[in-house]
């Protein structure tokens, strides 16, 4: 079984990312504390892709997906209402699209969606739940 | 979803970053090499240099290049192919609607989910 950690400020968003992908056979872990999250992520290895939400206290999904993929070239799915996150008038978010976005392993996703998106960006990163990657 | 169809997928999506489009804005499906590419073909924000008809052609072409691809269905809402030319359609879309709203919604916290997403 495959297993998604997500990481979102917004308690109902992780019940319903939790309650959604867990209906595909998806093993969901939820944190909505980035820090915790992004520990998580850099020490279990068993996880297979995170899903980041962007704007959040304390630290946001690009420097979590910054130190993430300093140690490991994880599939991300972004998740977030905000299409003028990912912004050329950025160098940060340049630099990180040219050297993370470019080897096809992340995708993104807006809010809000239909579930049939979130089931198709998922398995067009990782395969369906239970199949060998 | 083989392995074959999840790496082209991956290869999909890198050519789209190659050309700052957004990935936010697309749907994408592999299945037996044949390619399904849906939703607004657009490039991020703050990219000078607009999307053009030979652009789109270059990235559809290195699409259709991927080992593995059969085929490639595309169903753009902003751009359509009449007669092997791209033409950017000129109608109101789903990035232009979200574009308000994004100027709307100061306060993001206040965001929901679509209502076929199950209440928690």
């Amino acid at each position: 079984m495959k297993k998604i950690l997500a990481i979102d400020d917004q308690p109902a968003i992780l019940m319903c990312l939790e309650k959604a992908l867990e209906s595909k056979g998806y093993q969901l872990i939820v944190t909505s504390d980035p820090e915790e999250g992004a520990r998580m992520l850099k020490e279990d290895m068993s996880i297979n892709l995170a899903l980041l939400d962007i704007r959040m206290p304390k630290k946001d999904g690009f420097e979590i997906y910054r130190e993430v993929r300093e140690h490991r070239k994880l599939p991300v799915l972004f998740v977030t209402a905000f299409q003028k996150s990912f912004t050329t008038n950025s160098d940060d978010v340049v630099e990180m699209w040219q050297k993370e976005f470019a080897d096809g392993t992340t995708d993104i996703i807006y809010k809000p969606f239909s579930l049939n998106l979130l089931f198709e960006k998922v398995e067009g990163l990782i395969g369906t739940a239970e199949e060998e990657k | 979803m083989s392995q074959a169809d999840l790496d082209i997928n991956r290869n999909v999506r890198k050519i789209l970053v190659k050309h700052f489009i957004d990935l936010g804005c697309l749907s994408l499906r592999s299945s037996n090499g044949r390619v399904t590419i849906r939703g607004e073909l657009m490039r991020i924000f703050g990219v000078a240099e607009k999307l053009s008809p030979p652009i789109v052609e270059t990235i559809f072409g290195d699409i259709k290049r991927i080992s593995g691809v059969k085929h490639i269905d595309i169903e753009l809402e902003n751009w359509t192919n009449e007669g092997g030319r791209w033409h950017q359609r000129k109608t109101e879309t789903k990035s232009d609607h979200q574009a308000v709203q994004q100027l709307d919604y100061q306060d993001y916290k206040s965001y929901d989910l679509d209502a076929d997403m199950p209440k928690p």
